[in-house]
């Protein structure tokens, strides 16, 4: 544990110069901003941001996404309390009383709040990551083909949560993301799969279809719909971001909850932040003596689930970081980067990579300080900005994925692979398909694939290698318990309501 | 309307999982110890063939009661989303001829005054600031080869 | 850190093209002013840039040749693009292409339209051949062990076809002896295998395993070179010990098709030079485990012939040659 820390602390002190100091700042403003935007959440601001980290060493680069990653849990309130217009998923429940608390003259009280809220939660979170994920990291030398494969099926029935409300269709984009994935040369058979020109060798490159699919799909998107916020001119003064002590001791164990709440169903696969909020709302409510108040500016059911969407995002990098296991379509696109950047997700990353794993936790641990004083200083500027680019927001966006997609390989291949999946972006958003389960699918697939196909050789043909040593058997049975709960859970649960009913 | 992109959504879906297995074919579906390169992409288009198929069924069959919710919303401006995706095809396609950053800077030009109807003048410094933001972040900051 | 250095560096390289271009074209004699371009098939940081911008730097420090040098990125489609690039300026010198295995993998497994012929050789500078090694905790110490083993032995290696899986496959020819080869992505995750014992042995680059066979982890059984290596001089060949078994990937530079006999003795003297240098040697082949082995251009392509016909024969075997 004295490890993670002395870890931690000669990482941040790499940081210490003003250049990367400035560029977390920036994450941290931009994630705001992008997180308050409707219709741009967490995987749009990461996606977006990419192309940026191309130039850089992957410290600098992976710090750049999650601050970002942060900044849009920051961001997505400010529209919530503001506006009544939730900027993405994870701040819906935040302008059930947020924006109560705005009408009553009380929106700087509940900026201000929400903001220490967001602060303590995403704090909590880095302390649980910091002391648990080189915990589980230890192990990792030990595992091989057959362990990883079950990892990622656990990460691949992740799709069941993220599914929606349709099986189907959630279906449909698990397919089709696996069959992008299979495009390109394949290292296991030395087969180049469905390469119909040169340019397909590599695979359909995976930021070009991220920055189309949320970037370019998302501008087509509000160009149809045409949407426009109406952003009025609120005054504050900077007296009234600060709670007195009163407000902070209501708000003191809500946030405390909260954190724990975030924290922990953060680290679990396939629920993200956005679950973590009702959860942490509903409990606040159950709790509260005064439950008549919910829905009509209450601070605690403001203050918890805002702590607790910070909090997840630490606590989904857990799995992440320690067994290569995303968790939610942000962290989809992280494990991406991750890929990205030459470095081999699962539990070997906290061994073979531990300076970028620290750096990347040390750019976030800053990125959570700078965003609590950009966030409580800096909220006017923040809303003139999102008035000024909100108008602007479509061509903006779009000449950024335009940009970026060209800098993947300095080729215009890329920028004809974004603009085609713009188009399906679009497509899917309209016809309400999930892109989680495509973005998963696409990432994962192909790991699973030929971790499979490893598994298989090593046993040379025997699937008995999944249960040959007891460490890979008490995987493959713990995986597929998972899994069976997963698929039986609905049913039960509907069996256990007729039955009580 | 929702409805009609479904359906061409569903018919490029099922269009790309038939180009799949028409590849696939000579791909070996088995290998010596496991299976070969062609046994993902066949099974998973199959499957995806199905699905996309009762997905399409249940949709022709679907009350068109549904899609007549929420009237209060503007219409949809599909002119608009054709000229968008219009102006980003010809873009794209000019810069071939070498620079990146001038067509970036056409197309936010078009796209603010023609499709999102700002006046001209104000298009006229959005796109110049942002493709100069551009060009500051990629070419300068970054040093990347982007002209 | 990295990124500001870099962008420092793009405002020199901006500055000197300018008074580059406000000089007067001074000699007509070739490069002339506009320098030599070197094209890397990869993105930065990869090998090839990696080798391109050691070789332009070390170039310009030890003043080899006046001319600018200036290393330009063409990646995609494992070396496709640079390819087709370096051919669109046929007949003209000024172009040098980085050149490895993919040079003749790509054309002979997917259509490019171009193979190895359509361009010339300059020179080879360095081999990266497979050393073969088994867990420290292994009860083969030797050739012969595995040659004896009862049977089939699970070997890993880089992906099917490249030079990992053709060293197996010409050693189970010697031995008479089959052997599952499974590919990894990666020296990392080849020597995760090996040091954790999933596998009976691996096949490796040198370079990526040489801590490992210092430090005891790992045991090293032979290497595929003609002769011992300066860098592991207590490694036996395959060959010494009785399985002649030589092949190696290779590290080389090529021009575009058809140059003249003056731009071919210009570039292929400036290599030879360049390959010479103590820093050469200090700088790049050291560090990068790369075992020397300089060929002029008539030898590098009597070379790449050979290479190119053990490469068709045995993604033939594989069946994995196109269409």
């Amino acid at each position: 544990m004295l490890d993670s820390l002395s870890e931690l602390f000669s990482a941040m002190a790499q940081f210490a110069a003003p250049a990367n100091l400035v560029m977390i700042f920036a994450a941290g403003l931009i994630g705001t901003v992008v997180g308050a935007l409707p219709g741009l959440g967490p995987s749009a601001g990461i996606a977006l941001m990419m192309p940026l980290t191309f130039g850089m060493d992957p410290v600098a680069g992976l710090s750049l996404l999650t601050g970002v990653y942060m900044g849009t849990m920051y961001g997505g309130r400010l529209t919530s309390i503001l506006i009544n217009t939730p900027g993405d998923a994870p701040a819906i429940v935040t302008a059930i009383e947020g924006y109560p608390m705005m009408q009553q003259g009380k929106g700087g009280l509940a900026l201000g709040i929400s903001a220490i809220a967001s602060f303590i939660g995403g704090l909590f979170g880095l302390v649980v990551l910091v002391l648990f994920a080189p915990v589980i990291a230890e192990y990792a030398i030990f595992l091989g083909p057959p362990e990883y494969f079950m990892l990622m099926l656990l990460g691949l029935s992740m799709i069941i949560v993220l599914a929606g409300s349709d099986p189907i269709k959630a279906l449909i984009a698990t397919f089709f993301g696996i069959l992008i994935s299979t495009i390109g040369s394949d290292y296991v058979s030395g087969n180049a799969r469905f390469v119909i020109m040169p340019e397909l060798i590599d695979g359909v490159d995976f930021v070009a279809v991220i920055i189309g699919l949320y970037g370019i799909g998302e501008v087509l998107a509000g160009i149809e719909e045409r949407v426009r916020l109406e952003m009025g001119k609120p005054r504050f003064r900077f007296s009234e971001f600060v709670p007195n002590r009163g407000e902070l001791r209501q708000s003191a164990l809500p946030i405390l909850r909260g954190s724990t709440l975030g924290t922990m169903i953060g680290v679990l696969p396939g629920a993200g932040a956005t679950i973590a909020t009702f959860v942490s709302y509903i409990t606040e409510r159950k709790l509260s003596k005064t439950p008549e108040r919910f829905g009509k500016g209450a601070i605690e059911g403001l203050a918890s689930p805002e702590a607790a969407n910070n909090a997840a995002v630490p606590g989904s990098l857990i799995p992440l970081l320690a067994l290569g296991i995303p968790g939610s379509g942000g962290t989809a696109i992280m494990l991406g980067a991750l890929v990205m950047f030459g470095l081999n997700p699962g539990p070997m990353l906290m061994i073979q990579s531990a300076d970028i794993v620290w750096g990347t936790i040390a750019g976030l641990v800053i990125a959570n300080f700078f965003l609590l004083l950009s966030n409580i200083m800096l909220i006017p500027i923040f809303v003139n900005a999102l008035r000024i680019i909100q108008k602007h927001l479509s061509a903006i966006v779009l000449a950024f994925c335009l940009v970026g997609a060209f800098a993947i390989n300095y080729g215009l291949f890329e920028i004809w692979v974004t603009a085609i999946f713009g188009i399906i972006g679009y497509m899917m958003k309209r016809a309400d398909y999930p892109t989680g389960p495509f973005i998963l699918a696409l990432v994962l697939s192909p790991l699973a694939e030929n971790y499979l196909r490893q598994s298989i050789m090593l046993g040379q043909g025997d699937w008995g290698i999944f249960f040959a040593k007891p460490l890979t058997m008490s995987f493959t049975t713990l995986v597929l318990m998972v899994m069976a709960f997963g698929v039986i859970k609905a049913p039960l649960m509907a069996f256990w309501r007729r039955r009580r009913g | 309307m929702e409805k009609g992109i479904h359906l061409i959504f569903l018919g490029l879906l099922t269009a790309f999982a038939v180009s799949i297995l028409a590849g696939s074919q000579d791909l070996k579906f088995a290998d010596e110890y496991s299976f070969g390169p062609g046994f993902v992409p066949v099974v998973i288009a199959t499957l995806m063939l199905v699905c996309c198929v009762i997905q399409a069924i249940r949709l022709v069959r679907a009350t068109p009661a549904e899609a007549a919710e929420d009237r209060s919303k503007l219409p949809p401006n599909l002119a608009g989303l054709a000229l968008a995706i219009a102006i980003i095809g010809f873009g794209v396609a000019s810069m071939s001829l070498g620079s990146v950053f001038g067509p970036v800077a056409a197309i936010l030009l078009l796209i603010s005054w023609g499709v999102t109807r700002h006046p001209l003048p104000i298009s006229l410094f959005v796109s110049a600031s942002t493709t100069a933001l551009l060009y500051l972040i990629f070419s300068v900051w970054l040093g990347l080869p982007i002209t | 850190m990295q990124v500001f250095t870099r962008s420092f560096k793009a405002m020199l390289t901006a500055a000197a093209l300018t008074a580059a271009a406000a000089m007067p074209a001074a000699a007509q004699e070739f490069p002339g002013g506009r320098g030599i371009e070197f094209v890397a098939g990869y993105g930065p940081g990869g090998g090839h840039d990696t080798m391109l911008r050691m070789m332009a730097k070390i170039i310009q420090s030890d003043k080899i040749v006046d001319a600018k040098i200036n290393v330009v990125n063409k990646p995609g489609g494992a070396g496709a693009t640079s390819l087709g690039y370096l051919n669109s300026h046929k007949g003209d010198g000024h172009y040098l292409m980085s050149a490895t295995s993919s040079f003749i993998t790509t054309p002979l497994t997917t259509d490019v339209g171009l193979n190895y012929k359509d361009f010339t050789p300059i020179a080879r500078l360095g081999i990266d051949p497979v050393i073969m090694v088994v867990s420290a905790k292994s009860p083969i110490q030797s050739l012969d062990d595995v040659k004896n083993a009862d049977g089939v032995l699970n070997i890993a290696g880089g992906g099917r076809g490249q030079i990992e899986n053709i060293v197996t496959i010409l050693l189970g020819d010697k031995m008479d002896k089959t052997f599952n080869f499974i590919p990894f992505q990666g020296d990392g995750e080849v020597s995760t295998a090996v040091l954790s014992g999933q596998v009976d042995a691996a096949m490796i680059n040198p370079g990526a395993i040489k801590e490992f066979i210092e430090a005891g982890r790992v045991r090293a059984i032979a290497i595929s070179t003609d002769e011992r290596t300066t860098m592991l001089p207590d490694v036996p060949t395959f060959k010494e010990s009785g399985f002649d078994v030589v092949a190696a990937v290779f590290r080389g530079v090529v021009a575009a098709k058809d140059i003249s006999e003056e731009e071919k003795s210009y570039l292929s003297n400036m290599v030879e030079k360049l390959q010479a240098t103590d820093a050469w040697k200090s700088q790049y082949l050291e560090p990068n485990g790369i075992v020397p082995g300089y060929l002029s251009p008539d030898d590098f392509g009597s070379y790449l012939e050979q290479t190119n016909e053990l490469y068709r024969s045995t993604l033939e075997r594989l069946n994995l040659l196109k269409g």
